[in-house]
Formats: structure tokens, C-alpha cells, sequence
């Protein structure tokens, strides 16, 4: 449907990527990939270590660039890295030697707002990952869980159309794992970006997403789409044992397995 | 735990300073030290307000500690001021790296003291020779640590600032510069001692006023707690100049070394 069509935000036509080996061979990373994502949706990809999906998410980043085929955003291709297209690591990538408030503001400040008109945003994206009154803290008097939580409130003040992040909650024990899953729904829910996330965990792929990519070793592809239909808002507790959920993960489960 | 642990540790060193100090005493005053082998307290006492009175070889002490100072801070702070920019570019710039680091590499192990000779050929038995032979050692040092420092900024750093929309020029100055501060001041108190160090080394060979002189004379003469008292101030002012480059350490670096 043409309609549709004119409302997808980013768009990845027939990538395909290839790495010089050490051996003066190449190999295929990523064969052939296509999908398209709506603004406010959220996508997974799924898939075993060395599928390429994180070489993907650093071509979406604009770190990298394809072999072959196009990354749009919107109308235009990607040639670098923006601030439209925020990215969150799996090790948080803050700078030490500022604070909480100074690292959030970071961006702003360094496109030149005025401290007096960055300030109140700073204030609100603080709260909304839950992290007021931990301003004046350093990164190193944080758990691993909250700089995870500033990272996102860095990238959010920017205002991104697409929010990459690359296994984010791999590192946080599992306690930790679901409370951040739920502050992300929430947060995808109130500002409303698009979500593309990696992850080699089946549930919180699917627990996460209106569409999950099952990609296959290498060379990656996309071996089957799967659309996520459980209502929102989800709660973890609820829609884990759901028949939906279940089937979805023991039919991604069985793709992996290939 | 922790805390109580380095408290432990701590009271240890302050014990064996004290009991090396109480020994030194005791033999003082039993009178079993031999002044011009290991002088006791009171001889040294003596020869401090002597000196203080004094002076040495028509110096006074002051004097004596002021020269060495200058001329080792002139040095260090002439390494700073051309050691960070040059690590800088030599951490940037992966062609200047190739070009120059084969003779940093060359220089580096040489031991500054078998360069005296040569520099005093070329700049004379002045200060320049001696300021020239801190700035040379420390700044081999300033350049290594500061591009070190430059090198390993996490690449995916650079990469989330690149995504904040940071230009290259922001990233240089407000990521890179700011990363590395951390190995750059750990330089500079390294480079702080080692120039202390080699002035003292620089003045035993040619000087007529300074520490080193001051030691080099005293031994030729066989005034032997004057040597002394010699260390002791060389010890002490290293020990205050460290200090003050550890307290900016820690200041500045807080955040340092801790994830």
C-alpha cells in the first residue's frame, strides 16, 4: 500500500556488507537485508553473535557504510552520524568527568543552546529515566543500571526520530534487565521515537516490539519477519505467560536453532 | 572494610618511619654514630643552623635550594608547554606518529646523565645546558604519556559524540582533550620528579651554586653532614613537589580509574 509507504521513517533497501579479512579474502556480513520501520515503531533484531545485526545498527548510526543497497531516512540516505539517529552502547559511553545533569545536557549545550534554555529539558529527561536528584553524581557513583538510563536521557534531549541500541540491557543482571525493558516502553510511549534494538534475548525481543527480524549466521539475513500483537501497555508479568508470547518465542527459538 | 584495611596499612608506614627515626635518635645520643659515616641528630642539627647562618661557598642555603628549584621547574614547565601539544599531534595524527616515534623510541632508555657531557659541550657549563637536559628528559616523557593518553579515548566515545551531533573540532576539545587530561597529568607529576631528579644529577658534574654543587663540594671536602643535610632537602622538597601534583591529581581526576 503506496499510503503507507510515504510514512516509513527508515528504510533499509537490499544491504548488503563484506569485510576484508586478515587473509585478503572477504567476507559476506550481511546478505541482502531489506525492512522498513514506522515512526514510533519498535523493531527488533534477533539473531546468534556474529549475524551481522550489529553491523547494521553502526551503518544505521552512520559509523559504516554498505557494500551494496541504501539506508534512507525518510526521503534522504544516511552519510554520517546525527544527532536525528541517537545511539545507546551496551557498556555506557558517558564521559567521566562530568556529571549526570552535564552529560544529558551535553548535546545541547555543544550545539550552542544557552545554559538557561537547556536547563529546564535536562530537568525533564532526568526525571523521565528516573534519575532526579542523582544530577551532581559522577558515572562511576552510578550502578551499571543507571548509566544505562542516562545514556538514554542523553540521546532523548536530541530529540532523535530513530533510537538505536545495541544490546542495551545485556550487561544489567535480570532484576535490572526487566525494570529498564519497562522504563523503555514508557519512554518509547511519551516521546514517541523510532526503536531499532538489538538483542540475543528471544523474550525481550518479542516483549519489547511491534516486529521482530529473526536474522540467520553469517552471512546475515533475514530468515522471517515476525509481528508482535500483544496490546499495550504490556506488562511483563501478564504477557509473558500469554499464548501469543510463548508461541512467538518457541517459534523464534526453533528459527535460531538453524 | 576497605577503609579500615588502608588505615592498617597506613599506621604501618607511619610506624616504620617513626622507629627508623627513634633508632636514628637513640644512636644519636648514645654517641655511637660516627659524624663523617652516618652523622648523629646533633651534629646535623648543627650543621642545619650553620648552614642557615651561613650559607655555603659564599651562597646562602636559600639560595642553594632556589637555584636547583628554578632551574628543574624551568625545565619541567618548558616540557609541559611543548610536550602536551607535540603528544597531542603525535596521538592524533597517525603520520606524524610514524614519522617521529622512531626516535622518541631511540631516546627514550637513553639515561639523561650520559647526555651532561655532551650538552655542556654544546650550551656551556651555564643554565642552559642544565635546563636544556630537564626540558629534553621530560618532555620525551610529556609526549608519551600525553599521546597515550590521546590514542586510547574509547573509539565508540568518539562514535556516541559523533551521534550528539558533535563536530570534529568539539570532539577534539571537549572529549578527547578532556580523556586524556587524565594521562597527562599523571605525566607531569612523573615528569615533576624526574626533572627534581636530574637537576641534582646535571649540578654534581658542573655547577657553582645548587643542591648537586652543594653535595659534589661538601664530599671533596669531607664535610660529610653537610652531604647530609644535602639529601635530606633534596628527599623533602621531592616529596612536597610530588605531593602537590598528587593533590591536583586527585582533584582534577576524581573520576579516574573508576567505572
Amino acid at each position: 500500500m503506496s499510503a503507507t509507504q510515504a510514512h516509513e521513517v527508515l528504510e533499509i533497501r537490499k544491504v548488503s556488507k563484506t569485510f576484508a579479512a586478515a587473509d585478503g579474502k572477504s567476507i559476506a556480513a550481511l546478505e541482502d537485508v531489506s525492512f522498513a520501520a514506522r515512526p514510533a515503531e519498535i523493531v527488533s533484531l534477533v539473531g546468534p553473535s556474529g549475524c551481522g545485526k550489529s553491523t547494521l545498527l553502526r551503518m544505521v548510526a552512520g559509523f559504516d557504510f554498505p557494500s551494496s543497497g541504501q539506508l534512507l531516512l525518510g526521503a534522504a540516505g544516511i552519510s554520517g552520524p546525527a544527532q536525528e539517529r541517537g545511539i545507546v552502547f551496551q557498556q555506557p559511553q558517558l564521559y567521566p568527568w562530568l556529571t549526570v545533569f552535564d552529560n544529558v545536557a551535553f548535546g545541547p549545550r555543544m550545539r550552542g543552546t544557552r545554559k538557561d534554555a537547556y536547563t529546564p529539558a535536562a530537568d525533564d529527561y532526568i526525571r523521565a529515566v528516573g534519575l532526579a536528584g542523582f544530577e551532581k553524581h559522577y558515572p562511576y557513583q552510578l550502578s551499571g543500571g543507571m548509566k544505562q538510563r542516562v545514556q538514554i536521557a542523553r540521546v532523548l534531549i536530541n530529540e532523535p526520530r530513530v533510537l538505536l541500541m545495541d544490546e542495551p540491557f545485556g550487561a544489567l543482571d535480570y532484576q535490572n534487565r526487566l525494570v529498564m525493558q519497562r522504563l523503555l516502553l514508557d519512554l518509547a510511549a511519551q516521546y514517541r521515537p523510532t526503536v531499532l534494538f538489538i538483542t540475543h534475548d528471544v523474550e525481550e525481543a518479542i516483549f519489547l516490539s511491534d516486529t521482530v527480524h529473526v536474522m540467520s549466521a553469517r552471512p546475515g539475513r533475514i530468515v522471517e519477519t515476525l509481528q508482535i500483537g500483544l496490546a499495550r501497555p504490556r506488562v511483563y508479568e501478564e504477557v509473558s505467560g500469554s499464548g501469543d508470547f510463548v508461541r512467538a518465542k518457541l517459534h523464534i527459538l526453533k528459527l535460531l536453532q538453524h | 572494610m576497605r577503609p579500615a584495611g588502608a588505615n592498617r596499612y597506613r599506621m604501618i608506614s607511619v610506624a616504620a618511619v617513626a622507629a627508623a627515626l627513634a633508632a636514628w635518635l637513640a644512636a644519636s645520643f648514645a654517641g655511637v654514630l660516627d659524624p663523617n659515616k652516618l652523622p648523629p641528630a646533633q651534629v646535623l642539627w648543627e650543621t642545619l643552623t650553620d648552614l642557615l647562618d651561613k650559607g655555603y661557598a659564599s651562597a646562602p642555603f636559600w639560595q642553594q635550594v632556589l637555584a636547583s628549584l628554578g632551574r628543574a621547574l624551568a625545565g619541567f614547565t618548558l616540557a609541559v608547554l611543548v610536550g602536551v601539544p607535540f603528544g597531542i599531534w603525535v596521538g592524533s595524527n597517525r603520520m606524524f606518529d610514524a614519522l617521529v616515534t622512531p626516535f622518541l623510541t631511540f631516546l627514550r632508555p637513553i639515561p639523561p646523565i650520559a647526555l651532561v657531557p655532551l650538552f655542556i659541550f654544546y650550551f656551556g657549563i651555564g643554565e642552559t645546558s642544565k635546563v636544556a637536559l630537564i626540558f629534553l628528559t621530560a618532555f620525551l616523557y610529556m609526549t608519551v604519556s600525553t599521546s597515550t593518553g590521546v590514542k586510547s579515548v574509547p573509539e565508540d566515545l568518539i562514535l556516541a559524540s559523533r551521534s550528539l551531533g558533535l563536530s570534529s573540532r568539539q570532539i577534539f576539545f571537549h572529549v578527547v582533550i578532556p580523556a586524556a587530561s587524565a594521562s597527562i597529568i599523571t605525566g607531569m607529576r612523573v615528569s615533576m620528579t624526574l626533572s627534581w631528579a636530574l637537576v641534582v644529577a646535571a649540578e654534581l658534574i658542573a655547577a657553582q651554586v645548587g643542591l648537586g654543587y652543594m653535595i659534589m663540594d661538601a664530599t671533596t671536602f669531607y664535610r660529610i653532614p653537610v652531604v647530609f643535610i644535602g639529601i635530606i632537602t633534596i628527599g623533602l622538597i621531592g616529596l612536597v613537589l610530588e605531593g602537590m601534583l598528587l593533590l591536583l591529581e586527585k582533584r582534577v581526576l576524581h573520576w579516574r580509574g573508576k567505572q
